[in-house]
């Protein structure tokens, strides 16, 4: 059994919006305030928390601003459900296979009471769970890691306390509180400090060995020496130190492995949803895929079947919500949900601009014109029109660039490093020289060198829409036309590239979206035609000095001719070098910038 | 319960022990609820995660004894899911209704318990007979049922038979549409849900995986359809505990058939065939009685007395009461054999097949047969100073919301049940001001001269209370009645509780006083001499019950008529019977 779809009405940023989730592993990705902690927050609200302590309520403030019922909304449904699971959650079955079970929960604000009470139902008929149903499915919440240090080090009780109470199973805990302020050898303290030593290394195998222990005052009651028990951390063998003295990192994996161990009681519920919420927060990069490596593992070894198989599953379920590139490029680009806020600017925006012009012929005043109010969507990449081999493409694209590409908002693919590296410069010191606010609009967005010409398994990801929701604000290609590489009879490949990919951009309803720029030639060569030969010269002597001779010869022919030559002359350039000195050259005010570079560049910031 | 620790008979430890499917015939005071109860400790001591056992039973009281009793030995966890407590009607709904719903109907199905009440009738002001005499399958009228609500089938035109039946289909049907339905329909639904091949099997593989066992206990009150679903379970792979005592079979009038029981027993294995006998309840001479009141055909001999009172020798006493009614004196000297026996009053009931017979016995006010609303009004603020538990008195106070539901109007077009699951309304909603009015609206004759008085100050205190629309003013509404004065009463003096026979259901008592009336116990005494009539069968079940209940004091209270027909039959068996003329 998994989460595998959320429907929220009004809550938060979510006007309307349903989400899917993947059976082990989720991540939501996007810019900030898109809505991803809503996302993880409505799974609070509607899932009880494993260790039973409730910290998030629904408010007033969780209903949608300017929503027209003074009412939200979340309902959470969960698929393939075993016959034991779907006798115990029969009171939530949505039909008659009983093989997906909802729950919901209703918040309505209409009332007079001052108190309100979530209503929490189940089942196609929205009836009360049966008692205890509905505790069946359980989430752990790790709030962003930015406060991890100061949540264990600041005497902050609770999650300790609630660690040592795993392990202190039937016993009493005055006695062993009693025991403990003697002496330090309890079997409890060797336990936790195994059971968190052992997640620690699970966690932190191949990046660096870790160990933690638990130190005591001499304090009476438990709950007192849970208070100023202290995690110490050291690397393995060493004295542990206390935790003001370790890295970041360090300690928020402890924070990690601490509630891993709460992870493993999860055998009681049929399915835990493990809530990360940008563990990227001081977080080492590389410590950052082994987190989630840990995490989707332990998600996977809860699949596996159980002795019992009557027994509730056990299952976890992985929810992260994150700005990483690093953590998305890491996981398959299917279990990545985008997440981004738009202007809803459909039938409610049009509405508006006809009442505004039915007004102005009434009136002389203009009407003021209320912006409507953005709201978050989603799109599952899963779900997007995208072929097997495509999707590998893009994977294996972001896990070794870790590029932003699926972030979305203003995105300018190009082919290669030397476009990525020139454009800024470009248009920092011509295009947009004259307008800030279009330059850092241009700074926002985000270059993607694709090292080659294949465009169309990325133009699909950003321009395929969903619900009528797509990745890309903007979408701006530069690809060289090459004509230079085919017969002269034959039309410009770059051109063939342009036109697949409008009509690409055509067929997903995103023409006014996507704009695609191409030369005739190359890069280098257009440089050269736009006026800007003695500069190119220097950069490429700057790196072939004793190529003179050759550069005259080849800047000396013309069309065709010329820009094989030009091609032939970089054949041996590194690419990357030749753009980082050309850049250098860009900045100077006499440079000339072909047309095709100013109009993609102007097209991005549109 | 019992002291000293249960030690179980090799027939009783045989029962623990077994896991599987099992058919359980137990005779009373076998120590079925002790039984029972370690059945559950058994499970639960090595109950795998997330699996439950269900208990069922056919009354809210069985299911709140079973319950009390077996969180008292703090073997009910508490949620009790994944496992479930509770009436078989609850267990139909949340497993095979609920869920699902009815075919071709999207609403929510919803619950309403007093629908079988419904009033059904051919054309406006015609004779109102209850949708419950109404076949909930077939539509058919159920003849003796509509006799007794005073409509003889056999005497009216087919005709307005046929009106009767139409009006009956078409309500259940606008019911069905807004998914509202009575047990009857409900258990209707369940059933054609369990026809489904495409649904059944997944329903049994689901509840097989949550269900380690399900015992069903008072198995004896089931009707064919239970014993259907009850089967439908068992073949399923659900190991099933039917418990019964097929002479204690009371409910024949929703259905409860001894005799489909038995055949049902019969599709046990033999090895799954278990009987319970011994009595650990009543001493000797209550048993040699107890065993007179089985039909002839199957009556055998007593059960061996094995409790704690297997030696006592008290004897039977029988009290003659002259004439047709049942006087008060019996109430009076049922209390002096208890003051003499030092047994507390509050323990031992007077057992009645009705309410009035018992009420009479103990000498508190009758119940009128009259439904005036004063007359209820007046009835439910003596039931409820006067109950005898808190489900009566919880019955007392729904009565009073209902009163005032109808005086405001609000029930002219649906049922209480109905109107309640409409417009959701929470008893929070409405219980303390129903409280505070019962107390305020107390007989008390310090301050009403008589029932006048009570009537005139109701009518004062109701009018603050209620909203009421145009139309008939509030005296209309609840006009006077000549019965209010009867059922009105003062403290109680102190008095052994009367009690129906259908609310003592497996209770027992250190005393019982059974009251038997001239009207029924004359073809009762036929029926277990000759085994005819066969329609007082049911009759005799009941009595059967009733002294039954006894640990060490048994009185039965018979007309004079009948007393010597009766010490003849009960002393049959060898029982000592004491006989005191009133």
């Amino acid at each position: 059994m998994h989460l595998s779809q959320l429907q929220l009405t009004n809550f938060r940023s979510f006007a309307e919006e349903q989400v899917t989730f993947e059976r082990s592993l989720t991540v939501l990705v996007g810019e900030n305030n898109g809505g991803k902690s809503n996302l993880i927050d409505a799974i609070r609200l509607v899932s009880t928390p494993l260790s039973g302590r409730r910290d998030l309520y629904c408010e007033q403030t969780d209903i949608r601003f300017g929503a027209a019922t003074r009412a939200f909304s979340i309902q959470a449904t969960f698929e393939d459900l075993t016959p034991p699971q779907q006798g115990r959650l029969i009171s939530a079955a949505t039909d008659d296979t009983l093989n997906t079970a909802c729950f919901g929960l209703t918040y309505e604000a209409t009332g007079k009471q001052s108190h309100i009470r979530p209503n929490l139902w189940a089942g196609r008929f929205k009836t009360h769970p049966e008692p205890g149903a509905h505790e069946m499915i359980r989430h752990v919440y790790l709030p962003p890691l930015r406060d991890a240090k100061r949540a264990l080090a600041s005497g902050n009780p609770t999650r300790i306390h609630a660690l040592l109470h795993h392990f202190l199973g039937d016993r009493d805990p005055d006695e062993i509180a009693g025991k403990l302020a003697r002496t330090s050898d309890d079997q409890i303290l060797k336990d936790v400090d195994l059971a968190v030593a052992g997640g620690l290394d699970i966690l932190t195998t191949g990046v660096r060995r870790q160990s933690a222990s638990l130190g005591f005052n001499t304090d009476e009651k438990l709950i007192d020496i849970a208070r100023d028990l202290r995690f110490k951390l050291a690397d393995h063998g060493i004295t542990p130190e206390d935790l003001q003295y370790s890295g970041h990192g360090f300690a928020n994996l402890l924070y990690i492995a601490t509630i891993a161990v709460e992870l493993e009681k999860t055998d009681n519920a049929e399915l835990t949803v493990f809530l990360v919420e940008e563990p990227e927060a001081h977080l080492h990069p590389q410590l950052q895929a082994a987190v989630l490596n840990f995490l989707e593992e332990r998600a996977a070894q809860s699949l596996k079947p159980k002795e019992d198989q009557n027994a509730p599953a056990g299952h976890l379920q992985v929810v992260v919500a994150t700005h990483s590139p690093n953590l998305t490029a890491w996981v398959p680009s299917k279990n990545l949900v985008f997440v981004r806020s738009v202007a809803p600017v459909n039938e409610k925006h049009e509405r508006t601009a006809q009442q505004g012009s039915e007004q102005s012929e009434h009136s002389e005043t203009p009407q003021a014109v209320v912006a409507p109010r953005a709201q978050s969507r989603c799109i599952p990449l899963s779900k997007l029109d995208l072929s097997d081999p495509e999707r590998r493409k893009i994977d294996r694209y972001l896990d070794v660039t870790k590029s932003a590409l699926l972030f979305g908002g203003r995105v300018l693919l190009v082919e290669g490093i030397a476009e990525a590296l020139l454009l800024p410069v470009i248009a920092k010191y011509h295009v947009l020289k004259d307008n800030p606010s279009a330059f850092r609009t241009f700074r926002s967005a985000v270059f993607v060198p694709i090292h080659g010409v294949d465009f169309i398994p990325y133009a699909k990801a950003l321009l395929s829409p969903f619900n009528d929701v797509r990745i890309a604000d903007r979408l701006v290609i530069i690809t060289d036309g090459d004509k230079q590489t085919v017969a002269a009879d034959k039309p410009i490949p770059g051109g063939n590239r342009k036109s697949a990919l409008e009509a690409l951009a055509a067929e997903r309803g995103a023409g006014a979206v996507l704009d695609v720029f191409t030369n005739t030639y190359s890069l280098e060569t257009e440089i050269v035609a736009a006026g800007n030969a003695h500069r190119l010269k220097a950069v490429y002597l700057g790196l072939h000095p004793q190529s003179e001779d050759k550069w005259n010869k080849a800047v000396a022919k013309t069309g065709d001719d010329r820009a094989l030559a030009i091609q032939d002359l970089f054949k041996t350039t590194p690419k990357g070098d030749f753009a980082q000195l050309l850049a250098e050259k860009a900045a100077s005010p006499s440079f000339v910038v072909p047309g095709y570079i100013r109009q993609a560049i102007e097209a991005l910031v549109k | 319960m019992r002291p000293q620790a249960f030690q179980p008979t090799p027939e009783q430890q045989d029962i623990i022990d077994h896991d599987g499917s099992a058919f359980v015939a137990a005779c009373p005071g076998a120590g079925k609820t002790q039984v029972m109860t370690e059945r559950a400790r058994r499970l639960f001591a090595d109950l795998p995660a997330g699996r439950g056992v269900a208990f069922l039973s056919f009354t809210q009281g069985a299911i709140f004894e079973l319950e009390t009793r077996l969180r008292e030995e703090g073997i009910l966890p508490s949620p009790v899911f994944p496992g479930f407590i509770g009436t078989f009607d609850s267990f139909v709904w949340q497993f095979l209704v609920a869920p699902f719903g009815i075919t071709d109907c999207d609403v929510r199905p919803r619950l309403i318990a007093d629908l079988a009440d419904l009033a059904v009738t051919s054309y406006s002001g015609a004779h109102p007979l209850p949708l419950s005499c109404f076949c909930p399958v077939t539509g058919k009228i159920f003849e003796q049922a509509a006799k007794l609500r005073g409509f003889d089938v056999s005497q009216k035109p087919a005709q307005q038979v046929q009106a009767y039946v139409t009006a009956a289909a078409g309500i259940r049907a606008v019911l069905r549409a807004r998914g509202q339905l009575g047990f009857d329909e409900a258990r209707g639904v369940a059933l054609e849900r369990l026809k489904d091949t495409g649904t059944a099997p997944r329903i049994a593989a689901a509840l097989a995986g949550r269900f380690r066992e399900v015992i069903v206990d008072e198995a004896q009150d089931c009707n064919p359809d239970d014993l259907h679903i009850i089967s439908w379970l068992r073949d399923s792979g659900l190991p099933v505990k039917v418990v019964c005592d097929p002479h204690q079979s009371i409910y024949e009038f929703r259905g409860g058939v001894t005799d489909q029981l038995i055949a049902f027993a019969k599709t046990f294995d033999e090895d799954d065939c278990k009987s319970l006998t011994g009595n650990f309840r009543s001493a000797p001479n209550i048993c040699r009685v107890t065993a007179q009141f089985r039909p002839p055909a199957s009556r055998g001999v007593p059960d061996e007395p094995l409790g704690r009172f297997k030696k006592d020798a008290t004897p039977v006493h029988i009290l003659s009461y002259p004439g047709a009614a049942v006087p008060a004196e019996i109430g009076t000297v049922f209390n002096e054999f208890l003051n003499e026996a030092n047994i507390d009053l509050a323990q031992s009931p007077i057992i009645a097949a009705t309410k009035a017979s018992g009420a009479a016995a103990a000498g508190q006010p009758r119940p009128s047969n009259r439904r005036d609303r004063a007359v209820r009004l007046a009835e439910a603020v003596t039931d409820f100073h006067f109950a005898a538990g808190f489900s009566d008195m919880k019955a007392a106070i729904d009565q009073v919301h209902q009163i005032l539901l109808e005086l405001e109007g609000c029930l002219d077009d649906l049922s209480y049940r109905q109107y309640l699951s409409d417009n959701e309304i929470e008893q929070v909603s409405w219980r303390p001001r129903v409280l505070s009015l019962l107390r305020t609206l107390r007989f008390d004759p310090s301050k009403y001269s008589d029932g006048k008085a009570w009537h005139a100050s109701a009518k004062n205190v109701l009018s603050q209370h209620l909203t009421l629309g145009d139309g008939p003013s509030l005296s209309q509404r609840l006009k006077w009645n000549d019965a209010v004065a009867t059922v009105l009463a003062a403290v109680p003096v102190a008095t052994a509780l009367p009690r129906t026979i259908h609310a003592v259901k497996g209770m027992e008592y250190p005393a019982v006083c059974v009251v038997t009336t001239s009207s029924t116990l004359k073809r009762v005494l036929d029926f277990l001499e000759t085994g005819e009539p066969l329609a007082k069968a049911e009759e005799a079940r009941k009595l059967y019950v009733a002294v039954s209940r006894a640990e060490r004091l048994l009185v039965i209270a018979a007309p004079k008529s009948q007393t010597e027909r009766l010490v003849e039959h009960l002393k049959t068996q060898g029982a000592i019977l004491e006989v005191h003329k009133l």
